[in-house]
C-alpha cells in the first residue's frame, strides 16, 4: 500500500519525453489538484495568500482553480470560467481541445439500466468503450465495469474470477458485468466525510472530483466493488482522448480521488444511450427512464424475470439483471 | 337451512371463486407489447445488403442459374451453406423465393427482402421477435428517448445453422499488486 503522503505528493512539474512514457504524463490536470491541497495546507500555516501562492510553485495556476467551490455552490458564471481554465489546462498538456459540458438532469427522468444475463457472453467490450468514453487512466487500466465469470448454478460471487481469458462464453459458465448501480439509498454517499458525491435527481450518483480529498470511505463502503482510486497520473494518449466531457462525468480526473460509471451522463442527458450499451455487441444491455411507462426498462421490469443484487442490503439499485 | 338453498349457496360459492380467479389472471397477465411482426416498422435498421458479396442474388447469378429446389447437400455451389438450424431444417425454397432468391417469404405469402428477415424468423421464434420489437432482444442503438436502430437477426445469428455466439474476449485488467508490485496470489478476492 501506498502511504497517504505518496498519494498527495506535489507533482514535480517537467517535460518528459513522449516515448518514454508510452503516453503522456498528467501533470497539470494533477497539479491543479494536488496544489489546491498543498494550498490550502499552507494557507492555514502561513495565513498569507501571496506568500503561500508563490510557495506552491505555480505561477500559472489561478485564483479560480484554487478556491473554486463545490459545484453545487458554484454560479453559472464561476462553473463557466472554471470550465474553460480546466479546457486550457488540457489544451497545455494533452494539445486537445476539449469541449467540457454541464449538461443538466432532464425533469420527471429517473435513468435505470438493466443487463440480460441470458445474453451476456463476456467479451469485455463494454469494458474497454467506457475506458476510452471516460477518459479512464490506461496505464492503471482503471476499468468502471468489472465482467464476473461465475460457475453455472450458482450464484456465489465470493468464488467468480474476472481475470478470466480467452473465447468466451465457457459452457459451464455465465456472466455478470458489474458497475455502479446508480442506487437510491446509496451507502457510498453516506459514508463520505465531504459531501463530495451526491445522488442527482435523474438517479445518477455523481462525484465532484475537485472536491473528493480521496479517503476512499466510499469504495469501502460500496457493495458492488464500483468505486475506484486514482493511484498514478492519469495517463492517456492526446489521440484517445474523448474531447466530449462532461464537469461531474468524464473530464479527466487528477490524482487521488475516487471515480466510477457515471451512466456516462454527459451522453445520456442528451438522449444518446450510454457507451457501453452501444458497444455491446449482443445487446444484452438496456437503459432508459424509469419512470415512463413506455420504455424498454419498464417492460423488461413487467415482463421478465428480474434478479437484484444483493437485494437485501436495501441500497435500491438502479441497476437491474434480468432472464430473457 | 334447507339443503338446496345449501346447494344454491355453494354453487355461488364456487361461481365467485371462479370468477375471482379470472379476475386475478386478468389481473395478472401482463399487458405485452403489439403483436407487429405485420406492423410498419417505427425503426430503423442497419442494412444487410452491403455485408453480402454476391447480393442481388438474381442479378449476380441466378437469371442465368436456375436454383435447384430438390433438398440435397450443396456439392457444386454454396458449399459453404450447411442446414443445421432445429431438428429437420427445410430447404432453401422454404425461406428463399426459387425465383428470385433474394427475396424471403413467409408461408403466408408474405414477401420482404433480406433487411426484414426478422418476419421471417418470427414465424416460429414468436417470443424472440416480440421482445426484439419492443427492444429488449437484440442491439438497439441511437438514443434511450429517440429514433432507434436495430440490427435485423441475421447481423448476430446466422440463419442457415444459428449456433450459439462466441468470441475471443478482451484482455483482463491486470492483478492487483502487492506492497513488493508483485501480483497476489490466484485466489485474491475481486475487490482491488
Ligand atoms: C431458415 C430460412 C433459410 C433457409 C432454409 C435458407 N436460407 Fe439462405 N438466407 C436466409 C436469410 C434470412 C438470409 C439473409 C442473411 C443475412 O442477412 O445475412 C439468407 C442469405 C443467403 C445467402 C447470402 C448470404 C450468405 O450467407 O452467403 C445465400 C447465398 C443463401 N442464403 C443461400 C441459401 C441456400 C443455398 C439455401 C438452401 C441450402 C438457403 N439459403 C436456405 C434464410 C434461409
Ligand atoms: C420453420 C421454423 C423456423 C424458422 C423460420 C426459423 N427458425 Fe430458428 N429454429 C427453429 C427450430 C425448430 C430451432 C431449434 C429449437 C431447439 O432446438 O430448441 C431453431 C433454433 C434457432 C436458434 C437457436 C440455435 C441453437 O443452436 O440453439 C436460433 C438462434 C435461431 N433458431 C434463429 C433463427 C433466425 C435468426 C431465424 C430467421 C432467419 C430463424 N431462426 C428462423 C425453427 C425456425
Ligand atoms: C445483437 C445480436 C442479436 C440479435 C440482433 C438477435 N439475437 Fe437472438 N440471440 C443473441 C444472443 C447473444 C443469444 C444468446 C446466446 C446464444 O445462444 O448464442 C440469442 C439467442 C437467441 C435464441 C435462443 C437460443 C437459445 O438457445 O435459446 C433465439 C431463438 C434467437 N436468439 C432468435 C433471434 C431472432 C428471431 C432475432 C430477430 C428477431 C434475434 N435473435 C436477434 C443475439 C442476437
Amino acid at each position: 500500500m501506498k502511504t497517504r503522503e505518496e498519494n498527495f505528493r506535489l507533482p514535480i512539474v517537467q517535460e518528459e519525453p513522449e516515448e518514454k512514457l508510452g503516453g503522456v504524463e498528467v501533470e497539470g490536470m494533477q497539479r491543479l489538484q494536488s496544489t489546491r491541497r498543498d494550498f490550502m495546507k499552507q494557507v492555514g500555516i502561513t495565513a498569507g495568500v501571496t506568500a503561500a501562492a508563490s510557495a506552491t510553485g505555480c505561477s500559472d495556476a489561478t485564483w479560480e482553480e484554487y478556491f473554486h467551490q463545490h459545484y453545487k455552490r458554484m454560479s453559472d458564471d464561476e462553473k463557466a470560467e472554471l470550465f474553460a481554465i480546466l479546457e486550457q489546462r488540457t489544451k497545455e498538456h494533452y494539445g486537445v481541445d476539449v469541449q467540457i459540458k454541464d449538461p443538466q438532469p432532464i425533469e420527471g427522468v429517473e435513468f435505470a439500466y438493466a443487463l440480460n444475463i441470458s445474453l451476456c457472453i463476456g467479451c469485455r467490450q463494454c469494458e474497454y468503450a467506457c475506458a476510452k468514453e471516460n477518459n479512464t487512466s490506461r496505464d492503471s487500466e482503471m476499468h468502471y465495469i468489472r465482467v464476473l465469470e461465475i460457475d453455472k448454478g450458482t450464484m456465489d460471487v465470493d468464488l467468480c474470477d474476472h481475470f478470466y481469458t480467452g473465447e468466451v462464453p465457457k459452457p459451464d459458465k455465465y456472466y455478470m458485468p458489474v458497475q455502479c448501480h446508480h442506487c437510491a439509498n446509496p451507502p457510498c454517499v453516506d459514508a463520505c466525510p465531504v459531501e463530495a458525491t451526491w445522488r442527482e435527481k435523474d438517479g445518477i450518483v455523481v462525484v465532484d472530483y475537485d472536491w473528493c480529498i480521496g479517503c476512499r470511505y466510499c469504495e469501502a463502503a460500496c457493495p458492488y466493488w464500483a468505486r475506484r482510486f486514482n493511484w498514478e497520473e492519469p495517463s492517456i494518449r492526446p489521440s484517445d482522448i474523448n474531447p466530449d466531457q462532461g464537469y461531474l462525468s468524464n473530464r479527466i480526473r487528477p490524482k487521488g480521488v475516487m471515480e466510477k460509471c457515471t451512466f456516462c451522463l454527459h451522453r445520456t442527458r442528451e438522449g444518446k444511450n450510454p457507451a457501453c450499451l452501444e458497444a455491446c455487441p449482443v445487446g444484452a444491455r438496456k437503459f432508459g427512464d424509469l419512470n415512463d411507462p413506455n420504455s424498454e426498462i419498464r417492460r423488461i421490469i413487467a415482463t421478465k424475470r428480474v434478479y437484484v443484487f444483493k437485494e437485501e442490503l436495501g441500497t435500491l439499485p438502479r441497476f437491474f439483471y434480468f432472464f430473457g | 337451512m334447507v339443503r338446496p338453498h345449501g346447494r344454491v349457496a355453494h354453487l355461488i360459492l364456487l361461481l365467485g371463486v371462479a370468477l375471482a380467479f379470472s379476475a386475478c389472471r386478468h389481473v395478472e397477465r401482463q399487458e405485452l407489447p403489439r403483436e407487429a411482426a405485420n406492423d410498419p416498422p417505427d425503426f430503423t435498421v442497419v442494412s444487410r445488403t452491403t455485408e453480402i458479396p454476391t447480393y442481388p442474388c438474381t442479378e449476380r447469378c441466378h437469371a442465368r442459374r436456375e436454383p435447384n429446389p430438390t433438398p440435397r447437400d450443396l456439392t457444386a455451389y454454396h458449399t459453404r451453406i450447411v442446414l443445421r438450424h432445429g431438428p429437420n431444417p427445410h430447404f432453401c425454397d422454404f425461406c428463399h423465393v426459387l425465383e428470385h432468391p433474394e427475396t424471403l417469404h413467409r408461408i403466408d405469402g408474405e414477401t420482404f427482402g433480406f433487411d426484414e428477415a426478422y418476419r421471417l424468423c418470427g414465424q416460429c421464434h414468436g417470443e424472440k421477435l416480440r421482445d426484439w420489437m419492443s427492444g429488449i432482444h437484440g442491439l438497439q442503438t441511437g438514443s434511450w428517448n429517440g429514433s432507434v436502430t436495430r440490427r435485423v437477426c441475421t447481423a448476430c445469428h446466422n440463419p442457415h445453422a444459428p449456433g450459439h455466439i462466441s468470441l475471443e474476449s478482451l484482455p483482463p485488467p491486470q492483478r492487483p499488486r502487492n506492497e513488493d508490485g508483485e501480483p497476489p496470489a490466484e485466489d485474491a478476492e475481486v475487490t482491488e
